[in-house]
């Protein structure tokens, strides 16, 4: 038992660690944190609240449990999924952790306690609105309250199981092929988009089924099979379907354990063991200029590590994803050419806040690890990293910008001028987002990890710049879809694309002084 | 080569190096040495511009505080523990350094095809870092190093990881790099090999130099493990 205590703190300590050590630092990465959940969870108690109110007026307000059960499900599924690789995997601690008189299994159970932590703060933020809102809608029991508390702790157990399931199948069917890494992230990113597509279907088939049998969908009850119980617990103050909820979730936990140690080594010896030592072609002495040689080297780190590479580039994916969902969905409707500006605008502001909300830049000075004080001692210009790292940042965002805006407006066809607006909307976002990235990951850099997911999803850098990003990305869409009618008719849409242009170059020329005047210090602080 | 006035670096509440001042001139071999935690490595860092510290430290007359780009030219820092780029090949990794010190693509072939079939790397270098044994990553770590002809080459444990047949060649390369001009200065343990190579030699006890200057003059007619736990025990007492 000692050692699960032990490492599990370490693992915990580990999880919120940051370089600077300052009490003002974690008092950012509290105020970060807390300023996220209160846009998404304000956002979503929105989204939910209007949702209830249109259910309320047929008299089903409590289906918004299930709406938002599923979105929150379907949410921690695709965060933790690629989270749980570094976790698990090829971890700097595996050998070290290998030769100790430590069982397996508590290895894994430490390494779960410290997943479920972080699980257990996306489920809440996800669903905590969708409690909210249905109990402002429905009577006030106490039964109930104490079972949506309770669910709280135990629904992520069952979302644990899926993604650690997933986490297996993909590490085990990847670990030992040639380019591991690629396929690997390839294949976390298919699962994630398959996520993703089942939140946009789910929702519209469990309210679909809802509506005309009176009963959950069936696949709902498949693989979700918590939430049905879940469901009648609190609606119906069923304590027996409360028991059969904690059941389902205690299984969950135990058959992830299970399956995790079962397969635990097995995966990392084969990622330990199967690095290929075959020539990569011939060998070449072609001098390039520094900027393009460090670019190159930031590709290099990206392609091979399957956790920074899906975290940075699922905003891209989505981009495109939802430029055809839009695209489809006016089209499919009929939509009039005001109501095809109405997706023209979500498209160009959601567009805008999916490709800068994780900017690599936000890590890239993370990942780098220790290996970054190597590269503080060569004669390297300063502003030469920061180009580097803002070309690198733009150029993984730049190809998918194009293609979500050639389907998007080959599907629905509009003036020069909105398409050059949108266009300018998201570069400038992506490079106003770099910028704040860079910025702040030089403020609060992690060099020391013991896994990779630390320095990308666990660092104040990443979380101080999506809070930042959320409100100059979220402010435009709120204010577009409450102000919808008056912009498109009073101002119209071009005008508001140049308004927010504007407001991003004037940001992003505040924030390209700050890392030009600060910067350099920041960058020869870190040590 | 090297000029070190009174430099002093502290972390929180603990001085890592009080005061350091120690001149390293062309074609001299250093050994810096000392207990585990003396500030050897620390004093490494700040002469390479990795960490900030108090006083003054000029490398090739340039200072690293106000000129660090112009005296990062002339210098080359080994780490302990190699950290290199593990999803490039060892190739890539050469080229990378060799653009940043702008090498022409003769002149670093040359210099990586000679270093690297000295060091018994030549063969490895298509292949990725990450498939290299710690002695490989090690050679390929001083290899970068080698391929510019740094005028003051700053090694932490060099000879940490290296099969015997690396470590005699390497103890060539010092001496041929010396003699050409370079300065070396490194942080070791093993004194056997640092009394047959160094010309000079440098230690330091908790942050501060105890004695500095040629080797002859340090231990004199004894080993200079013997003069080394003679000046520890002094010191302590």
């Amino acid at each position: 038992m000692k050692p699960l205590i032990d490492l599990s703190k370490i693992y915990i300590k580990q999880s919120f660690q940051q370089n600077n050590k300052k009490k003002r630092t974690s008092f950012s990465l509290i105020a970060s944190l807390c300023v996220i959940a209160l846009i998404v969870i304000f956002g979503l108690g929105f989204s939910f609240y209007s949702l209830a109110n249109q259910l309320a007026t047929i008299g089903q307000e409590k289906m918004i449990l299930i709406v938002g059960s599923i979105s929150a499900s379907m949410f921690v599924l695709m965060f933790t999924l690629y989270q749980q690789q570094g976790f698990y995997y090829k971890t700097n601690d595996y050998d070290f952790l290998s030769s100790l008189p430590i069982k397996t299994s508590t290895v894994v159970l430490a390494k779960y306690i410290s997943s479920y932590f972080l699980c257990l703060f996306y489920h809440t933020i996800f669903i905590l609105p969708a409690f909210v809102v249905y109990f402002i809608f429905t009577p006030i029991s106490f039964t109930a309250i104490l079972y949506s508390i309770i669910s709280l702790f135990f629904s992520p157990l069952y979302l644990l199981l899926i993604s650690n399931v997933l986490t297996i199948i993909i590490n085990l069917a990847t670990a030992r092929l040639k380019n591991k890494n690629i396929i690997n992230s390839v294949f976390t990113m298919l699962f994630t988009l398959l996520i993703i597509v089942f939140v946009a279907l789910g929702n519209n088939d469990s309210l679909t089924s809802f509506f005309s049998t009176g009963e959950i969908s069936i696949w709902i009850k498949v693989l979700l099979p918590f939430l049905p119980p879940l469901f009648n617990a609190i609606v119906l103050n069923s304590f027996l379907q409360f028991l059969l909820f904690l059941a389902i979730n205690l299984l969950a936990f135990g058959l992830a354990i299970l399956l995790t140690s079962l397969t635990y080594k097995r995966i990392n010896n084969f990622l330990f063991s199967s690095t290929s030592k075959k020539n990569k072609g011939s060998m070449q002495f072609i001098p390039r200029k520094v900027t393009h040689s460090l670019v190159k080297k930031d590709f290099m780190i990206l392609i091979n590590t399957p956790v920074y590479l899906v975290n940075c580039i699922i905003g891209a994916i989505m981009l495109v994803f939802f430029a055809i969902l839009y695209a489809v969905l006016a089209k499919n409707n009929g939509a009039t050419a005001s109501e095809a500006e109405i997706f023209v605008g979500l498209f160009a502001l959601s567009g805008a806040m999916m490709i800068s909300i994780v900017p690599p830049s936000a890590v890239s000075i993370n990942v780098e690890g220790e290996k970054l004080l190597s590269l503080k001692s060569l004669p390297i210009k300063f502003i030469d990293i920061v180009k580097s790292k803002l070309v690198f940042n733009i150029l993984a965002y730049f190809p998918f910008i194009l293609i979500a805006n050639i389907i998007f407006f080959a599907l629905i066809p509009t003036n020069f001028i909105i398409i050059l607006l949108c266009l300018l909307v998201q570069i400038t976002s992506l490079f106003l987002s770099a910028v704040v990235g860079l910025l702040l990951n030089l403020k609060f850099p992690l060099l020391k990890w013991s896994n990779v997911t630390q320095a990308v999803k666990q660092s104040m850098s990443m979380f101080v710049t999506m809070a930042i990003m959320m409100i100059f990305c979220g402010l435009p869409i709120l204010l577009f879809i409450f102000f919808a009618e008056s912009i498109l008719i009073s101002l119209q849409i071009e005008i508001y694309f140049l308004i927010i242009f504007c407001f991003y170059i004037l940001a992003l020329t505040i924030f390209v002084w700050i890392l030009l005047s600060k910067g350099e210090k920041l960058y020869k602080k870190i040590q | 080569m090297l000029q070190i006035n009174n430099l002093s670096k502290s972390f929180e509440d603990k001085l890592a190096v009080d005061k350091l001042s120690l001149n390293v001139s062309p074609g001299e071999i250093w050994a810096f040495i000392g207990h585990n935690g003396a500030g050897k490595t620390t004093t490494l860092k700040a002469i390479s511009g990795i960490i900030d510290f108090d006083g003054e430290i000029r490398v090739n007359s340039f200072n690293v505080k106000t000129q660090p780009f112009e005296a990062k030219k002339s210098l080359h820092y080994i780490p302990d523990n190699p950290v290199l780029y593990e999803h490039l090949t060892g190739i890539e990794q050469l080229n990378f350094i060799a653009d940043v010190f702008l090498l022409s693509q003769a002149e670093r072939k040359s210099q990586i095809e000679f270093y690297a079939k000295r060091l018994d790397l030549y063969e490895v270098l298509s292949q990725k870092i990450s498939s290299y044994s710690h002695g490989m990553k090690q050679k390929l770590a001083i290899l970068c190093a080698l391929i510019h002809k740094p005028k003051l080459l700053l090694l932490d444990e060099p000879f940490v990881g290296l099969d015997p047949k690396s470590s005699h060649e390497l103890k060539l390369i010092f001496n041929e790099l010396a003699s050409s001009g370079s300065a070396i200065f490194y942080s070791t343990h093993v004194l056997e090999v640092a009394e047959k190579i160094c010309s000079h030699v440098a230690i330091i006890k908790q942050g501060k130099l105890v004695c500095s200057g040629t080797m002859e003059k340090i231990k004199g007619l004894d080993s200079l493990e013997k003069t080394f736990l003679e000046l520890e025990d002094e010191t302590s007492d």
